[in-house]
């Protein structure tokens, strides 16, 4: 059993309607919850880093639990391609800020929740401001440098961080408490990934369920952490493997050079996470490796309709060109490029083309290196040619 | 010998998600990524960012790996 991390004074002012009893009554009939953790909840504070796969069933489960006061940060709005996991955002939200959205949704499944909204992105120059009021924060986040940042003003604040993260069909999910004895995110993983390297969501793709049984078991960490119930995921990596529907644990422990947790840390307040992680200079890297002879979708298109004599070449894999293609295109995956590239003829022109225009800006500099001359990248993918050429090609 | 796991981006990077090591005699972690790579080169891009856990415990500083360990590859992962 370990205790609450509400301070018991706070409980005394905290008083129930009847419609509130009926509601939380499942909780009050367990002895391990009663008015007593039900109080506390409802005193306690959440602070949930983005509402996106993770956010969803973590604000709706604090939501309905019957958490008092739940901040959600997030400053993206909802696209179609949320739905599929984002069950805070529904079909009609599409184009809405996800914050409005968020609200709405949890307004519906429990009113007495005080939800504040921080429209915007989770950075340096406000995560200090943004987390002071809350007990707890969640970190729901897609992205390396907010983690960091969303660790760091946690360890600072000396707040607990519950923090969960996904990939595919894996997830992992710990607490990170250094003030309660346990680690933190920089013991867990000193050294950021370099960029590009750890694909995203939208990169990797992920099943849409999987944040759902990774969002839930950091709602059931802040309860507990809340509560004062059980044993907290603390010094404990949980992982989780969906296609084996295995969950393994590993045991963590406080690094004791941790520059932010540790007895001499050399990191005393938030830095430059992009920089940390190395963003910036690896878009320098990429407008650099993109710097090839370009060709807008526009006129592609009107380069088409000319009837020129050309390759249109696209380089994504065969899953990707099943979903959708731009007429005419022939498929050779930028992985099987070198080994096919006697396939294609040095005299023609070629125009090269992938979902966004990096893999074809790097097809591009490898035919070049080949010899070949009459080169072009197609300048925003398939995307762009869907966007300003012709819409009925869907985005993915 | 050691068994070794790969989890999330390194199981697909490595294309298989276990995999047997000979191992004789006890041996650092930077010895065995070294061999690691070897095999498995795509995980070089990274190598730096991932942590091994010995028989479900993250390896500390200095600790070494024994024939017969269970070692697991853990890469961040960030998706939210």
């Amino acid at each position: 059993m370990s205790h609450s991390i509400i301070d018991p004074s706070r409980l005394e002012r905290i008083e129930f309607s009847n419609d509130e009893i009926a509601r939380y009554s499942r909780h009050l009939i367990m002895p391990e919850v009663t008015m007593e953790g039900q109080k506390r909840l409802k005193a306690a504070s959440v602070l949930c880093i983005g509402t996106g796969g993770l956010g969803s069933p973590i604000a709706l489960y604090l939501a309905a639990a019957g958490i008092g006061r739940l901040g959600l940060v997030d400053g993206d709005t909802v696209d179609f391609s949320n739905l599929q996991r984002q069950i805070l955002h529904g079909t009609k939200d599409v184009g809405r800020k996800k914050l409005n959205s968020a609200r709405d949704s949890i307004r519906e499944v429990n009113p007495n929740v005080q939800v504040d909204l921080y429209d915007t992105f989770f950075t340096a120059e406000n995560a200090r401001q943004i987390a002071e009021p809350y007990d707890v924060i969640i970190d729901g986040t897609d992205n390396f440098p907010t983690r960091y940042c969303s660790n760091d003003v946690s360890v600072f604040l000396k707040k607990p961080n519950v923090y969960g993260s996904i990939f595919r069909f894996d997830g992992q999910a710990t607490v990170f408490a250094p003030h309660l004895g346990g680690p933190c995110y920089r013991c867990m993983f000193p050294e950021p990934p370099p960029p590009g390297m750890v694909p995203s969501c939208a990169e990797g793709g992920v099943l849409g369920v999987l944040p759902g049984v990774i969002g839930v078991i950091q709602a059931i960490e802040a309860i507990k952490l809340i509560m004062g119930i059980g044993e907290p995921l603390m010094g404990r990596l949980l992982h989780f493997d969906a296609l084996k529907l295995k969950f393994r644990e590993f045991k963590l422990r406080k690094d004791p050079k941790c520059p932010v947790c540790g007895p001499n840390p050399t990191i005393t307040d938030l830095v430059d996470y992009e920089q940390f992680c190395g963003i910036p200079q690896a878009k320098a890297a990429e407008a650099e490796e993109t710097l090839v002879p370009a060709i807008s979708a526009l006129d592609l298109k009107a380069k088409l309709g000319r009837g020129d004599r050309f390759v249109l070449l696209d380089v994504r894999e065969p899953f990707e060109f099943d979903i959708c293609r731009i007429p005419g295109a022939r498929l050779i995956p930028l992985g099987e490029l070198a080994a096919r590239m006697s396939e294609l003829d040095s005299a023609d022109e070629i125009v090269l083309q992938c979902k966004s225009g990096m893999r074809s800006a790097r097809a591009l500099k490898l035919l070049q290196e080949a010899g070949f001359g009459k080169l072009w990248n197609l300048d925003g993918g398939i995307l762009a040619w869907s966007e300003t050429v012709d819409s009925s090609v869907p985005k993915y | 010998m050691v068994k070794v796991l790969f989890f999330s981006q390194t199981a697909q990077l490595a294309g298989t998600s276990a995999a047997q090591w000979p191992l004789v005699s006890p041996c650092d972690a930077c010895a065995f990524w070294e061999s690691l790579l070897k095999k498995y080169p795509a995980l070089a891009h990274i190598h730096s960012a991932c942590r091994l856990a010995r028989n479900g415990e993250y390896l500390r500083e200095g600790e070494k790996i024994h024939p017969g360990d269970e070692i697991a590859v853990i890469p961040p992962v960030s998706g939210g």
